[in-house]
Order: C-alpha cells, then structure tokens, then sequence
C-alpha cells in the first residue's frame, strides 16, 4: 500500500514535470498546426475531387469512410500502415542522430530479398522458420547500409547521395538475382519461388489481411523509444544529432553515434522489408524500390520524430493510402488523380513550415492567452 | 554557444551531459531518469538556473542562466582539472560570485584550475598564481598574485614593463 503510494506520487510528479502549462501549449500548437494542415489538405483534395467527378459526393464519401466502412477494410489500413511504420521509426533514428541516409528505401529492398531467399532456401519450420530469415534480412541490409554510414563518417561522404547511389545497386542486384538466378520460371514471372508456408506470418484477425507483423512493428516502436530516450546510446545519439560541437565537447564519440544511430535505423527497415514480404507476398518479385524508405521519412516529420507517435502517423497515411484505392476501385476518379491528391495532402501535413512557428504560436498566443500574459521563462533581466 | 549547449535539449539533457556514462546514473543499459532529474534539480538551485521546469528546451532561457549550467556541469563534473575560459562573462553579478565560490570549492578539494579570463577583479579574487600575456606573448610570472597590485599588473598587461626573459621563465 505504502508502495502503491509512493508510486502513485511519483507518477503525479512525472506528469506534472511532463506537462507544464508551456509544455502543454507547445503541445497543443504542434498538434494543432498538424491537424489544420491535413484539414486544408482535405479541403483541397475535395476540390480536386469535385473537378474530376461527375458524382463527387460518392467518391469523397469511398475515400474518407471507405477504410472504415468494415474490418476488412480497416484491416487493409492496418496493412498498410505497417510497413510505414517501420519505415517512420528507421526514419527517426536515421534524423534524430543528424543524418539523411536514404538506404532505408533499399534497406526494405535488401531485407525483403534476403528474408525471402532464406525462408525459400534454409526451408526451416517452426518459429525458427520467421525468425531466421528476418535475421538474415536485416543483417544484410545492415551490412550494406554501414558503407554509406561509415563513409560519412570517415570521410564525410554526403550519406544522402551516396545512400541513394547505393538503393539502386542493391536494386538493381536484386533485380538482376530474381531475374536470373533465384527465378522460378514456372511463376511466369521474374519472381523467386513460392515462400514456405512455414515461414509466412499468421493472420491476427479472421477476414483481414491484418499479421503479427504489426505487433512487432509496434514493439520495435517501444524499443525504439526506450532506445532513444531512456538509454545512455540514445542521449549520445541525440546529442549528436542535435549539435555535433556540443556532443564532441561533452566527449562523445561523435563518428561512432552517427554510424550506430545509421545502421540501427537501416536494420529496422530491413526488418519491415523482411516482414512485408512474409506477410503479403507469396514469391519476392519487387521489380522496382518499394517506395516505403522514403515515406518514412514522410511519416517521421509528421510524427515530428518521435518514435511513440510513429504509429499513428504510420495509421494516418495508411487510412489516407486505403481511402484513395478504394475511391479509385470504385468511382470515376481516376488512379493517377488519387495520386496528385496524396501527394498534395503529404506535402501540406509533412511541410513543417507551412505554419511558421513564431507567426502561428504568436496568432494562438494573442487568442487564447490574451487575459493571462505568459510570464518569460528565465527572465530578461540577467545581465545576458 | 555553439558548443556550450544543445539548444533543442531539455534542461536535464545539457545539465547531465558530462556525466551520463557515470555508473550511478545507469541501470543496465537504462538510465535513471530519477537520478538524472535530481542531478539536474541540484545544479540548476545550486547555480540559480531560472527556469520553469527541467524538460523544457533549454533555448528558452536567458543566455547567462544557459552559462550557469554550462559552469555547474563543468564544475560538478571536473575530475582532475578544470580550465575555464571566460566562465563568468554575461553572467549576472549574483551568479557571478556563486560560480566563483564553486571554483574555489574546487580548488580546496585539490582540483587544478586554469583560469582564462580579461576580468581582473575575477582573476584577484580566484587565483593565487597568474601569467600575464601581452599581445600572444608571456610577459610576467607571477607566483604570488596579492602582492601585486592592479596598476602594476595593469602595466604588464598593457606590455608597458615586463619581466626579465629569465624571470618570466619562457
């Protein structure tokens, strides 16, 4: 009971040292400015919509209720969401540590391939028949991806070009293996043969498409989190990122977080590439890059880089992606203009300065704080 | 500033940087954010950090409470020696002296201190050794620093007289 207490004031504390009235006012203008831009966002593909229907009203009506009008419909969100969710949280790593390696799109590549030829190859069974190839994926991608890291590192290569260089190699291998070796011409495709059933991931939900994956998906994001803020690597990573000439001169090895805080990034990629492929594919066929590298980057600006708001974020454009392939599927809107209306909608919620912070906090400010005059923290008065 | 601080970190991150590898602090692999906190409480009311509270970004407070907790960790954490460039300039007169005290509680504690700084009164009152430099060059050793008063050191600082070059020794 003492301890129950004792715990319960702890908690008390925290909160309150967690949420100042500032901090709650940071808050809510962060959340706010995020919410007013996937409003105007949806404002816009409105528009678009009603120019290109002739029943706009149906097609608005598939795209933003659509993914919920059934389980198995939010079960594709899910699905979707998944992926972009490693991604998001390969993505917060790789920022927070102040880099801009874009490996993680052929780290998904990479993870994907390897996964996939070691379920089909090793043939194991059991739990080992997962875990093995996932392994094996990410590791791979973890290789590769320490090139451009250490490059970076050591001779201050620009990781974002050389990054990009390196997606395409290991595509382009990759492409060059499933054409060529691993094919299986009996698949009437460029494509490996059918992965095991042993090593394909099980169904959470009956109707959907909806696999464990998603709940190691939000494990890694908790892990990721611990990682990130509750551990001596994660203060050295941040630190890092933040301001290299602060970290070096609290001595902090400043080549080694960027590195770690890289490959860790690009193995959780390769991960998700691992487990999009047990769980949605029946052979590896990705042809080209899969895209979800570079919307995780999308997915961590929104989540502003914070690993426990990954997953939701991960959720929204998943429910955004699944409302517009079912208005395609179902009304006269043409695929290629659900396109331009995502890409309008990511621009506006991912661009952080479309509602310059100082403009915006000081319109909030001066509304809802006009009575109460916010007291400056610190004080001007120190002789500064 | 550009390596005194991470402007983006909370108060708590820039007060415990130097510090964070220290086994007390870490539990496993995880960090103590209990410790840290109350590490972090002490230095900011031992040094009068004015601040809101300890997980706000630490842009937020004025410049001389941002030096405050440069010194205090600096201070706190000093192992062997401490050198401390300039480590009162823009700071308010009452923190002035509690950064001073600080040093001196160092040096009882056996601690070397190299002191760097244009402040006289500063170096008067903290230092019993000095070097004056003239324009990059040593041009007094001064190994009993109260005998010597302000015009005289004035003049080796203005490079007006200077030891012998056996007397200053370099």
């Amino acid at each position: 009971m003492k301890r129950l207490s004792a715990f319960v004031s702890r908690l008390c504390s925290w909160f309150k040292s967690q949420f100042t009235s500032r901090h709650l006012l940071t808050a809510l203008i962060e959340g706010g400015r995020t919410l007013i831009a996937i409003l105007i966002a949806y404002l816009v593909a409105f528009a678009v919509i009603g120019f290109v229907s002739d029943d706009p009203e149906m097609a608005i009506r598939w795209f933003v209720f659509g993914p919920l009008s059934s389980p198995t419909e939010f079960g594709e969100v899910l699905k979707n969401a998944t992926p972009l969710l490693f991604a998001g949280i390969a993505a917060c790593l790789i920022i927070k540590g102040g880099n801009f390696n874009m490996f993680t799109e052929g780290a998904f590549y990479a993870g994907g391939l390897i996964a996939a030829l070691a379920a089909i190859y090793f043939d194991l069974s059991g739990i080992l028949a997962i875990i093995i190839p996932l392994a094996c994926g990410t590791l791979a991608a973890m290789l590769i991806g320490y090139i451009p890291a250490k490059l970076k590192a050591k001779y201050e290569v620009n990781e974002f070009v050389s990054s990009i260089m390196f997606n395409f190699i290991v595509m382009w291998i990759g492409v060059w293996l499933i054409s060529n070796v691993v094919i299986d011409v009996t698949s009437g495709d460029n494509a490996t043969a059918p992965i095991p059933d042993a090593s394909r991931l099980r169904i959470l939900f009956e109707n959907t498409n909806v696999t464990t994956g998603l709940l190691i998906a939000l494990g890694v994001a908790v892990v990721a989190y611990l990682y990130m803020f509750r551990t001596r690597f994660g203060f050295r990573l941040r630190m890092t990122g933040d301001n290299k000439a602060f970290a070096r001169s609290v001595g902090i090895d400043v080549g080694r977080a960027g590195v770690s805080s890289q490959i860790l990034g690009i193995g959780v990629a390769g991960l998700g590439g691992g487990l999009a492929i047990l769980a949605n594919y029946h052979r590896f066929n990705w042809k080209t890059l899969p895209g979800f590298g570079f919307d995780g980057f999308m997915v961590a600006i929104i989540a502003k880089n914070r690993p426990l708001l990954v997953p939701f974020a991960a959720l929204f454009i998943g429910y955004l992606r699944s409302g517009a392939d079912l208005m395609a599927f179902n009304t006269d809107v043409a695929q290629e203009v659900v396109q331009i209306i995502q890409g309008l909608i990511l621009i506006l919620v991912a661009s952080e300065a479309f509602f310059s912070s100082a403009w915006f906090r000081g319109v909030i400010a001066k509304r809802m704080f006009r009575r109460k005059q916010l007291a400056p923290v610190g004080g001007v008065d120190d002789h500064a | 500033m550009k390596d005194g601080v991470d402007l983006d970190g909370s108060l708590v991150d820039n007060a415990t940087a130097a510090i964070r590898d220290d086994r007390q602090f870490n539990i496993g692999p995880f960090q103590s954010d209990r410790k840290l906190d109350a590490y972090a409480k002490r230095l900011a009311e031992r040094y009068e950090v004015r601040h809101e509270s300890l997980r706000e970004p630490i842009r937020h407070l004025s410049g001389g409470n941002m030096q405050k907790v440069v010194c205090g960790r600096e201070i706190s954490a000093c192992k062997t020696v401490l050198i401390a460039d300039q480590p009162t300039r823009g700071v308010d007169v009452g923190s002035v002296r509690t950064i001073h005290d600080h040093i001196e509680l160092l040096r009882q504690h056996g601690k070397a201190i190299l002191l760097i700084s244009s402040d006289l009164s500063e170096i008067r009152t903290l230092c019993r050794r000095a070097i004056v430099l003239h324009q990059g060059e040593i041009v007094a050793h001064i190994d009993d620093l109260a005998a010597y008063t302000e015009e005289e050191l004035g003049l080796y600082m203005l490079g007006l007289k200077r030891q012998r070059t056996t007397e200053a020794g370099s």
